[in-house]
């Protein structure tokens, strides 16, 4: 009896194992205003109530749907301790503000005010973009219509409201893209300095070029052969939009990471070739030829 | 054996005359006014054969029209489900057949006739305002794994 009661446990305990759900990791996203060429994006937003306003519209349009946003003021403060940006470096900051943050995508929001006799208006453009392919993901723009008010506050209210939940449908739309054809990410293939390859060179006795042969293991290894060659020099290959999916076989989240290992284990086992390799964020691979 | 092929004819006849007529979907549902995305008010056209029936045919073709066709300037301008409602409703039987049954009501706010009812050759027509709760239906629909939650 006693034996009879342990294995009806250990197999429900097995049942229950093999039952576990695998939760899909979301994408982060961080919403961030829109920066000018000569604009400070330290001080844009405590500059700008009404900028302040948008964003927290859209945060709050966010968080109606069950997605948390990262912060973007947070990212900035951890953004302004690294050591090595300088005062002159107001526009590579937005870069390293969204490499900090780790966001896949990112969600810029820009906004007009305009004044006029016939009355005053805002009028506000959200603009959607992955992190690591710069692929443009959704574009809405909103309008306050025109009011005899100064409560600009309440125009950029208004404007937001009037495209963001559109704007969100896009984004759901690209998001259901992404399910269905894969995750795009970026990978750049170069060579160490000191290296004795390059692109050119032959690699199989067969007389295939380096570049050749990398591009049958791209067309193999991409998630539904759905990849996009943007150049080919003789330093360097780049693969702006490589597809992989969301879930291995085992049904069990697929990263940027596991992808990055299986093209680092090619090179070096396949090719015979010593290689590194790192992973920026969830969306760009670096191989290193060495 | 004139008789037999007769009373066969009639049977037919009896059979085709008593089997249930399907009102085509049609598209006349309109956009009245949308509420910051929670509720949308919209204007639908019922048949039937009698005015009961065409009032909940404008009701089920308010939100056939929401799930597989969409509504032209509102923020729903592409079918909250799909566009081919076939499959569709094949796919998630058990959810249609239980939603169309009686729960559709559940997300009805208010319904009000806008216009009399008119009979025109034994097909009664209703014009129907209803107001629908948008954001819980939505929900609803993500639950029940209709529709993708947003995100991945």
């Amino acid at each position: 009896m006693k034996y009879i009661v342990f294995v009806m446990c250990f197999l429900s305990s097995i049942k229950s194992f093999s039952q576990q759900e695998v939760k899909t990791v979301q994408p982060t996203i961080m919403v961030i205003p829109f920066v000018k060429e000569n604009q400070d994006i330290r001080t844009i937003l405590e500059d700008d109530f009404n900028k302040r306003i948008a964003i927290s519209k859209v945060k709050e349009a966010f968080d109606n749907r069950g997605f948390t946003t990262k912060d973007f003021t947070g990212t900035l403060k951890i953004a302004l301790k690294e050591s090595t940006l300088g005062n002159n470096k107001k526009t590579d900051l937005k870069t390293e503000v969204i490499r900090l943050s780790g966001a896949d995508f990112y969600v810029e929001v820009e906004v007009f005010f305009q004044k006029s006799n016939s009355g005053n208006s805002v009028k506000l453009i959200l603009q959607a973009y992955d992190s690591f392919t710069g692929q443009s993901l959704s574009n809405k723009v909103g309008k306050s219509g025109k009011f005899y008010t100064d409560d600009i506050a309440k125009l950029t209210e208004k404007a937001t409201v009037s495209c963001v939940e559109e704007f969100l449908n896009t984004l759901n739309l690209k998001f259901g893209d992404i399910v269905e054809n894969g995750r795009s990410i970026r990978i750049n293939i170069g060579f160490n300095e000191d290296s004795d390859y390059n692109m050119d060179s032959e690699i199989t006795g067969d007389g295939d070029l380096l570049s050749e042969v990398l591009e049958d293991w791209l067309d193999e290894n991409a998630f539904k052969n759905n990849y996009h060659l943007q150049g080919v020099s003789q330093y360097e290959m780049i693969i702006d939009d490589f597809r992989i999916p969301l879930k291995d076989d085992r049904g069990r989240n697929y990263r940027s990471s596991k992808m990055a290992r299986k093209i680092r284990k090619y090179i070096k086992n396949e090719l015979q070739l010593d290689v590194k390799t790192d992973v920026e964020g969830s969306g760009k691979i670096n191989v290193i030829i060495q | 054996m004139k008789r037999q092929l007769l009373y066969l004819m009639l049977f037919f006849i009896l059979i085709s005359s008593c089997s249930k007529k399907v009102i085509a979907l049609t598209g006349e549902v309109n956009l009245i006014s949308e509420n910051k995305y929670k509720s949308i008010e919209l204007r639908s056209v019922g048949f039937g054969k009698n005015q009961d029936l065409a009032f909940t045919n404008s009701e089920i073709k308010a939100f056939k029209i929401l799930f597989f066709r969409g509504i032209p300037n509102s923020s729903i301008d592409v079918p909250l489900v799909g566009s081919n409602e076939d499959e569709m409703m094949e796919k998630h039987k058990k959810y249609f057949d239980s939603f169309f049954r009686s729960r559709y009501k559940s997300f009805i706010m208010s319904t009000y006739e806008s216009a009399p009812s008119e009979k025109k050759n034994g097909v009664y027509s209703v014009v129907n305002d209803l107001n629908i709760n948008i954001k819980s239906l939505k929900k609803d629909l993500e639950d029940h794994n209709i529709i993708r939650k947003f995100g991945f």
